[in-house]
């Protein structure tokens, strides 16, 4: 729901406002073949349905979906609704985040032709490039998270992590091994925190 | 004393029959059911008898019925009836004879209209005895329903009544009975002297159990049904307290001890107010999930995890868990209380021409209305503000989503003159029960 008001000039430099109310996101991730958004905040999750279908890679970004198919990516936009979509090659892709450009992926890890865009292959991997939170591994039953600065901070897991993946602007899904769920890490902020995101099934 | 068996005819004079005749077979012999003698054997004793139907007359008779009737006396072999008999035809069948009590019996048995009855003696021997009654051969001593693990005794009194001694000899079988308990399993018992022992029933696994008992000739069918032990009576522990909107909570189903048995049972959250997808349980999730009972310990167990996190969701409203398991609940009542509103999250980045704010949170009244917001340079000077009156659009939105009182905010503020002036918005949201302020710097 979005409303529109104009505010008096209540200072020089303010001449008016759009706002709007919804839902809040906190991202999305591959089920299969098909992609689940979550809303929500921190403690207070809400997985979607699954939607689509052929869905090979995806990454989200605030109101921003890119989602690649085999033949084809489709970029969107739920704040203002615009869709775009381009033919791709088959194969991997990387996502600029936002998601408004993808990128064949490389086949090998740590190879990345573009630094700076973290790797999103459906969650595969133990290690990812973070935006604005640094390099992400989980190793055991710990993540480790290091800024650019080198500065570490690591946070303890109920269980092995089987792969880590961008959830969203500021969040990482951890999927734990032995079908034990998947949880939501919180990277934007000072503290790393943990959260468990409802179970959607194997 | 010793009595002695007799096989009589009644009900007619032999002359008086019909064609077909009875007769006992005696090796190549046959004696007309009338004035014989059977062996006398004693309860525990099985004693056979071949006996013969025979045309004895001129013409064809219809073999029409034959019954055996008489405690202790049942028929094997007997032949396929109703059969056209020819004369001098004859048809054999045995009776058996397995006397349970040290009474004397009878047994009638029918050919066509023709009754024949035998009569039987039975030499004295061991009297046994359950609860004070006797016990035949063959009976059962029923040790009812008890919980694995557990043992039940039954007390067998053995009574001689006869005139001498008699050589006993017991013996139990059965995987999980055992016995003679408190006496050997050899002994002389004299005339009027009574034993007594006991035999146990000591079932491991929850199944219906079947054994014997054997004294002298005589055997005793034995039974008893095990059940596992009642599940244990659960009990909800919150983990995480005081409980309030927005949070993930844990909590655990407990017992008063480790649980004698396995099973499984069922964890239930209802949710008395508006509607809220975000409560629910996690892991299983949903609002009903399963948990399953291990023999020895004294927590239920989700998945394998001892402890269930769940969601409060952001709705004001009344939490109950119930727990279920083996046929007792246990419940827990939490009441969210209504909160100000909640802010998670905030952003504000800020363009030559506008000044972008984003936040997110949550009113778990649903109320929300004013909104606030006050612009600052770095030197912390007010530069101005801007208010609203938010309530139709939270409204229109909270009743649009199923998410409880979830919501995400995005203001858009255009900017005459310098923006880089503007340091910080404070934002101030308030609902019915109060406001939240959040100080946000704006970014580039």
């Amino acid at each position: 729901m979005t409303f529109r008001w104009m505010a008096p000039p209540l200072c020089a430099g303010l001449l008016g406002a759009q706002t709007g109310v919804g839902l809040p996101r906190i991202g999305c991730f591959r089920d299969g073949d098909a992609v689940r958004h979550v809303f929500g905040i921190a403690g207070t999750f809400v997985v979607s349905g699954r939607e689509g279908k052929g869905v090979r890679w995806v990454a989200c970004w605030g109101n921003r979906i890119a989602v690649k198919t085999d033949d084809g990516v489709e970029f969107r936009d739920l704040g203002t609704g615009r869709i775009s979509r381009r033919p791709a090659s088959t194969g991997p892709a990387v996502f600029s985040h936002p998601p408004t450009e993808h990128y064949p992926a490389p086949r090998g890890r740590g190879e990345s032709a573009e630094p700076d865009i973290p790797e999103n292959e459906g969650g595969s991997g133990l290690e990812l490039a973070a935006p604005g939170a640094g390099l992400i591994s989980a190793a055991g039953r710990s993540v480790v998270v290091r800024d650019s600065g080198g500065t570490e901070r690591s946070i303890e897991l109920p269980a092995p992590a089987a792969f880590i993946e961008w959830l969203g602007e500021g969040w990482v899904r951890v999927v734990l091994a032995e079908g034990r769920g998947h949880l939501a890490l919180r990277v934007g902020c000072e503290s790393l925190k943990l959260y468990r995101l409802p179970d959607v099934g194997p | 004393m010793i009595r002695r068996a007799a096989c009589v005819a009644l009900f007619a004079p032999w002359c008086l029959l019909g064609q077909l005749r009875l007769f006992i077979v005696n090796g190549a012999e046959e004696q007309p059911v009338a004035n014989t003698i059977l062996p006398t054997i004693e309860v525990g004793e099985t004693l056979d008898t071949r006996l013969r139907v025979r045309n004895v007359g001129s013409a064809p008779e219809k073999f029409l019925t034959l019954s055996v009737e008489g405690d202790g006396f049942w028929s094997i072999d007997k032949p396929l009836l109703p059969r056209l008999v020819r004369p001098d035809e004859t048809l054999d069948f045995s009776v058996q004879f397995r006397p349970v009590v040290n009474n004397g019996a009878s047994c009638t048995i029918r050919v066509n209209a023709d009754a024949y009855l035998l009569l039987a003696e039975v030499r004295p021997g061991l009297t046994v005895l359950l609860d004070g009654a006797e016990l035949g051969s063959g009976a059962m001593v029923d040790f009812g329903s008890i919980e694995r693990g557990g043992t039940a005794k039954r007390r067998i009194v053995m009574e001689n009544h006869t005139t001498a001694a008699i050589e006993v000899s017991l013996a139990v079988g059965g995987y999980r009975f055992r016995g003679p308990v408190g006496l050997a399993s050899a002994l002389s018992l004299d005339r009027g002297a009574t034993a007594s022992f006991e035999i146990a029933f000591e079932p491991l696994q929850a199944a219906t159990h079947r054994g014997n008992l054997y004294i002298n000739k005589r055997t005793y069918n034995l039974t008893g049904v095990a059940v596992d032990p009642p599940l244990p009576r659960p009990q909800i522990v919150i983990e995480t307290e005081p409980l309030r909107s927005g949070q993930q909570a844990r909590l655990s189903v407990r017992f008063a001890g480790p649980s004698r048995s396995s099973g499984s049972g069922t964890l239930t959250l209802e949710f008395t107010g508006r509607k809220d997808a975000a409560i629910q349980f996690l892991a299983p999730a949903g609002r009903t999930v399963p948990f399953t009972v291990v023999e020895g310990e004294d927590r239920a167990r989700f998945n394998g995890r001892q402890e269930l996190e769940f969601q409060t969701g952001t709705t004001a409203g009344a939490l109950t868990f119930s727990a279920e398991l083996g046929g007792t609940t246990d419940r827990v009542a939490v009441v969210l209380q209504e909160l100000p509103p909640v802010i998670d999250s905030a952003h504000a980045g800020r363009t030559a021409s506008e000044v972008e704010l984003s936040l997110s949170g949550f009113d778990n009244a649903r109320t929300s209305a004013p909104l606030a917001f006050i612009f600052y340079d770095a030197a912390g000077q007010r530069l101005g503000a801007v208010r609203a009156d938010g309530g139709p659009a939270f409204r229109a939105h909270f009743e649009s989503s199923d998410a409880g009182g979830l919501f995400a905010l995005r203001a858009v503020f255009p900017v005459t003159g310098n923006a880089q002036r503007i340091d910080t918005v404070e934002v101030e949201i308030a609902n019915t029960i109060g406001a939240v302020r959040r100080n946000v710097k704006i970014g580039e």
